[in-house]
């Protein structure tokens, strides 16, 4: 996905005068092209987040269209304030990109994980939240950034995600919640990169003679909620998984909508428990631990698939 | 107000600019905020800037941020004395509904470039602005006021390091040195910090003024910057100033201006 943004990004900074890259002092070697074509719109504001989100703003009020770079903690938490004030109050157009959403920084532990920054910004009103699930959507996600008026917020995995869509034509429109497996027994709704981890749990249960529609949602923000409220009214069992904590996310975010809208769905919803890890750990163990690899996946929906049978015994 | 402009009329119209915020200063605190930068901004806005209503939307304007945007009865009296905004809508400062909030909103008075309040971010949004300016090439410069407590930020030295590197000559920041913030002294508060070494040590041109010396302030504000280094002007200036019974008086950061003390003040300031 990283390496997706800057190929996408290069046309963009070429063809757009306005686009200016600034970075944390993160992604060595990853911007040269960029600075090969133009040197004085690649900025390394060094290792001051804050100060660099409000320089972004600034650049924006006069017209340009910054990116600013940094791993997801760094590039939110780190600077929640200047993103509240500076861009979404002040309404700058600046696209604020965090790699290593979720546990993909794994190893590095809590201070690099990213599992609360949609939460977090979610309370911020004006700022776009883009959730790409692939190489392909984290494209669209860099083309939309040209026609902004307002801040976004872009949730990168680290570079290891696979391709989920055969071509980016074949994308389907990342502004709305797409249908990315057929099914008939319920549906598993997933954010983010997290969905190729709740395909796969789907093909596990296939195997079991069970067939969830999977939803993926790019665009957590504005929160997709009449697509939400229709698929609640179909009736049938409804799990959410996101690789973030609970507070603010996808699962909290649908279980409001379903509990206004009283379908009754059979509902649950997966995400990271709000607790530090106590020891170091790769993603593939931090999602297990969590619930939300593919097994943890696929068991929780049975669970739930299972009491939506009894009730209709 | 022009160079030309008598040391009579200029005195009457920085009065007045004082006795429009005793007047907005019955509805909040902070008068003596507004009373220490309003010469300042009184000097960008009337004689040294390139911006009007008339040119307020025009890339090449000249820009302002009021980093410590609690002193905003300054700006709102200023913008109301150049036309921005109406005289009128003076009187609705802090009532519900008005466009004059005890933090200026964003996006709603004109003449005011971003909405400021919470402390520390103005410099660094400015730095960003003059940055823009250079790279289109629309030669404007951006002034931006900050408050001696709102150093204490360390979102400022971020914005005052990315200024430096940038080489933005076309980027000055003042800094309202009334020497107290909220609770005590600045010097109390950060004793062994001395500002002018730290903007120096940051890379930056200092210059030290009078901040209630008009004519002075005109004239180091109009002066070229030194090439690629942004500027800074500590300007010297009393908490309250023009008031004597405000001057120097952390009471009057919080205090509103009501009953007998504004008829009180305003005799003040027409002894002053």
């Amino acid at each position: 996905m990283r390496d997706a943004f800057f190929q996408e990004l290069l046309p963009l900074f070429k063809h757009d005068p306005r686009v200016v890259f600034l970075t944390g002092d993160l992604g060595y070697k990853l911007f040269d092209q960029l600075t090969a074509h133009d040197p004085r719109r690649v900025i390394n504001c060094g290792i001051r987040e804050a100060g660099m989100v409000g320089y972004a703003a600034g650049l924006a009020k006069t017209g340009l269209l910054p990116f600013v770079y940094s791993i997801a903690p760094f590039a939110t938490l780190r600077c929640l304030e200047q993103i509240k004030i500076d861009l979404c109050y002040n309404q700058a157009n600046v696209v604020v990109v965090g790699v290593g959403g979720g546990y993909a920084y794994g190893p590095n532990g809590s201070t690099h994980h990213g599992v609360d920054d949609v939460g977090v910004l979610s309370c911020l009103p004006r700022l776009t939240i883009w959730t790409p699930a692939d190489p392909h959507e984290v494209r669209l996600c860099v083309r939309a950034a040209a026609t902004l008026t307002t801040p976004a917020y872009l949730r990168l995995g680290r570079n290891k995600e696979p391709y989920l869509f055969p071509s980016l034509q074949a994308t389907p429109d990342i502004s709305r919640p797409a249908l990315v497996r057929e099914g008939t027994d319920g549906t598993i709704v997933a954010s983010g990169f997290i969905l190729h981890e709740a395909l796969k749990a789907a093909e596990l249960l296939n195997q079991v003679g069970i067939h969830p529609a999977v939803v993926r949602i790019a665009t957590l923000r504005p929160f997709p909620g009449e697509f939400i409220g229709s698929l609640a009214a179909n009736g049938g069992p409804l799990l959410t998984v996101e690789e973030h904590v609970a507070t603010g996310g996808l699962g909290m975010e649908t279980a409001r909508i379903v509990a206004e809208g009283g379908s009754g769905n059979r509902f649950a919803m997966l995400s990271i428990a709000g607790s530090f890890p106590h020891a170091c750990y790769d993603r593939a163990s931090l999602l297990a631990q969590s619930g939300i690899d593919p097994q943890g996946i696929a068991t929780a929906f049975n669970k739930l698939w299972s009491a939506d049978q009894c009730r209709k015994c | 107000m022009t160079h030309q402009t008598s040391s009579k009329e200029k005195k009457a119209i920085l009065n007045g600019l004082r006795r429009d915020i005793i007047m907005m200063a019955a509805h909040s605190g902070h008068v003596g905020v507004a009373l220490s930068c309003v010469d300042i901004v009184a000097a960008l806005y009337l004689d040294v800037m390139n911006c009007t209503p008339e040119t307020a939307a025009s890339p090449a304007r000249d820009r302002f941020i009021l980093s410590k945007g609690h002193g905003c009865m300054a700006l709102y009296a200023v913008l109301a004395r150049t036309g921005f905004i109406g005289r009128e809508v003076l009187e609705s400062y802090g009532h519900n509904g008005s466009i004059l909030a005890e933090h200026p909103i964003a996006g709603q008075v004109p003449g005011v470039e971003c909405a400021t309040g919470t402390l520390g971010h103005g410099l660094a949004i400015g730095a960003g602005m003059a940055r823009g300016i250079k790279l289109q090439g629309l030669g404007a410069r951006v002034f931006v006021l900050l408050g001696d407590g709102e150093c204490n930020e360390g979102s400022v030295w971020e914005g005052a390091a990315l200024a430096s590197a940038g080489g933005l000559d076309n980027l000055v920041a003042l800094v309202d040195c009334n020497g107290l913030q909220a609770c005590g002294a600045c010097d109390e508060v950060s004793p062994g910090t001395q500002l002018a070494d730290c903007w120096r040590g940051f890379g930056w041109e200092v210059e030290e003024a009078d901040g209630h010396d008009y004519r002075k302030l005109v004239e180091v504000l109009s002066r070229p910057a030194v090439a690629n280094k942004p500027r800074v002007i500590l300007c010297q200036t009393a908490k309250g100033k023009g008031v004597d019974f405000m001057e120097g008086d952390l009471e009057w950061h919080y205090r509103p201006v009501r009953g007998d003390d504004v008829g009180e003040s305003l005799r003040r300031l027409a002894d002053a």
